[in-house]
């Protein structure tokens, strides 16, 4: 469904890092893949580059079948609306905003105002990540598990195709964070593809398959690890 | 819910800081529609007040021969062959052209030469009313005339001639009766008579005759030469003559004050939208993460530009609504202070124009926004999500 092929991605502050030195790599549909690999190693870059977030130097991203280097402005954010969610550690919710208008941001966007079903919609996934009741809240009076959970309803509202997580546990609790996770798991169980990011080895046993990352390249590919465990 | 929720949710938020702009803005469009209506009111009652010192257009009969004109008027050419025009005639035309409005004073003239203990002098007959009204300098020893007969002397003339008040002349059929003398002015008056108009014809036998006519015009609405153009239509037998030096003069004066209310508006503005775009960049440089999130939820860079132009345009809009109706009760009230206005220049209150203020105020500050609105759109979520 999404293809990485030999993405080369180098950083220049003082020195220039090269952070990916020619990765390849496929997600496939209704797969939880699992990204590990030390600090440092690359793993969000890759993620970026994945979710369209950012260019690579070289190699290609391809989504469907088109070469995403190739996409327009309009069909990246036509991607970035309706194909790819991106989940963050930060939850980068909108403080001024309730739980329903943050989960309601990707339906915002425009002039028309937001229809009764899109509404509907957003209640559905509050309800679904276990905050009913709570719609009518802002983010500042509600727990870090909670707000990562509104951050995932706001990323799920449109059905996107594949979810990104880049440490969506990393300012959690391990009980917060495991909760997350299983959430995560249960989502991908209804067909969502997902891709995360995480140094917690002990949530690679929900993954599918874990890719390593050392030096800007895959270093191991560990499939069905559930299975495994 | 829509995407204006965005700004105007932020604008709530940051309530505090809304209307410490707002109110700045405010007192700034409020300040420059002060200065608009107090100019335009003072401009208007400028010029009238300096209508009071002389006419600014003169309207006497064609003539082949050298012009007659009031200053420097050649008294020996009267004696030949002279054109009248006739009172009732130019009066009623000339108070009634197109731009009519701009009529202050018509001031007729009969200039007529009689004896005095053998000595010659010009009596000149004029409407009272009127001349007064274009020679508010004048000032008179003993009183103004008050019956038909009675006559002022300027006071050059009165002590050539050994002229004191309540003493008689002989004028034509008739005798007037000098009730005042006019103090020195520096001008021709000083060496005539003045008398009622009728009062000269009748003695005359010039019924309805003038010889020249002053006309004071208000120049601020439009051209003087309009107005003299639109005399010459309806007048065109004579010859008539803008004093272009007083008309200049006068212009340049009013100019003057409205060139500086423009200058200091203008600042003002400039001012105002420097502020707006220093907060709209603060607005965006705190936002920067939210602005990253939109991105990555698939938001194009137009619709951020749309989220803070919007924003800018509220506080616009608001400011241009509250700095109208300020400004336009403050400039009623300053004016009503300064005892400046008077008839005719009452400051009239347009809800188009608060509109049109509106909008263009509005759009001035979606033009000052723009600058940090497009640097928004520049934002990348991958600059500023610092986990990354
Ligand atoms: N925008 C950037 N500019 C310069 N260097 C960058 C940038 N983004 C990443 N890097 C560098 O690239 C390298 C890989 O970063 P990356 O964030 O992908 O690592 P990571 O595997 O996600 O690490 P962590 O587990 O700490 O999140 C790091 O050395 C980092 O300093
Ligand atoms: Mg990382």
């Amino acid at each position: 469904m999404l293809s990485a092929i030999d993405i080369k991605k180098s950083f220049t502050v003082d020195t220039t890092t090269n952070v990916l030195k020619g990765v390849t790599m496929d997600i496939l549909p209704g797969d939880f893949t699992g990204i590990i690999g030390r600090s440092g190693s690359g793993k969000s870059t890759l993620l970026n580059i994945l979710s369209t977030l950012l260019r690579p130097d070289s190699g290609s991203v391809v989504y469907k079948g088109k070469d995403l280097g190739k996409a327009t402005v309009k069909e990246i954010n036509n991607i970035r609306q309706n194909d790819f969610s991106i989940i963050f550690q930060s939850f980068h919710l909108f403080p001024y905003l309730t739980v329903l208008e943050n989960v309601l941001l990707p339906y915002l966007s425009g002039v028309i105002p937001v229809s009764g079903q899109s509404k509907t919609k957003a209640m559905q996934m509050i309800e679904r990540v276990g905050l009913q009741g709570k719609e009518n809240r802002l983010p500042g009076k509600l727990s870090g598990g909670e707000q990562q959970r509104v951050s995932i309803a706001r990323a799920l509202v449109k059905n996107p195709k594949i979810l990104f997580a880049d440490e969506p546990t990393g300012s959690l609790d391990i009980k917060t964070g495991k909760s997350i996770i299983e959430l995560l798991k249960e989502l991908n169980s209804e067909g969502l593809s997902v891709v995360m990011v995480t140094h917690a080895m002990e949530y690679t046993k929900y993954a599918d398959r874990v890719i390593e990352m050392k030096d800007g390249n895959i270093c191991g590919t560990i499939n069905e690890v559930a299975g495994a465990v | 819910m829509n995407i204006f929720t965005l700004p105007v949710k932020n604008l709530k938020r940051k309530l505090m800081r809304t209307t410490i702009l707002v109110a700045v803005f405010t007192v700034g469009i409020l300040s420059v529609v002060m200065l608009y209506n107090v100019s335009e009111t003072i401009g208007h009652s400028l010029e009238k007040k300096m209508t009071q010192f002389g006419a600014n257009v003169l309207v006497y009969p064609k003539s082949d021969s050298l012009n007659v004109s009031y200053g420097g008027f050649s008294l020996g050419n009267l004696n030949y062959q002279v054109k009248y025009l006739s009172e009732k005639e130019v009066m009623y035309k000339v108070r009634n052209i197109e731009f009519k409005e701009n009529i202050s004073t018509v001031a007729p003239k009969l200039v007529s030469l009689t004896k005095y203990d053998g000595k010659p002098v010009a009596v000149t007959g004029v409407i009272w009313g009127e001349e007064t009204r274009i020679k508010s300098y004048w000032s008179i020893d003993g009183k103004m005339p008050e019956q038909p007969d009675e006559a002022i002397i300027g006071s050059r003339a009165a002590e050539f001639l050994g002229i004191a008040i309540s003493d008689s002349v002989n004028l034509g059929n008739g005798v007037i009766k000098i009730s005042g003398i006019l103090q020195s002015t520096g001008t021709e008056d000083d060496n005539l008579i003045f008398a009622d108009l009728h009062t000269v014809q009748a003695y005359t036998g010039k019924q309805d005759m003038v010889n020249f006519v002053e006309v004071a015009a208000l120049c601020a609405g439009c051209p003087i030469e309009d107005i003299v153009a639109q005399i010459q239509a309806e007048l065109p037998d004579t010859d008539i003559n803008a004093l272009q030096n007083i008309v200049k003069q006068r212009m340049s004066t009013i100019n003057y004050v409205k060139n500086m209310v423009l200058l200091v508006s203008g600042v003002i503005l400039v001012i105002a939208c420097f502020m707006l775009a220093m907060f709209m960049l603060a607005s965006v440089n705190e936002r920067k993460k939210e602005i990253g999130l939109l991105r990555a939820v698939g938001y194009s860079g137009s619709k951020i530009f749309l989220i803070f132009g919007f924003e800018a345009m509220i506080i616009g809009c608001l400011a241009g609504v509250l700095g109208y109706i300020g400004g336009y009760f403050s400039s009623v009230e300053l004016l009503a202070r300064v005892n400046i206005g008077g008839e005719g220049t009452e400051i009239a209150f347009s809800a188009v124009a608060m509109f049109v203020s509106a909008g263009l105020v509005g759009l001035l500050s979606v033009v000052s926004a723009s600058i940090p609105a497009m640097k928004a759109t520049k934002v990348q979520p991958t600059d500023v999500f610092s986990e990354i």
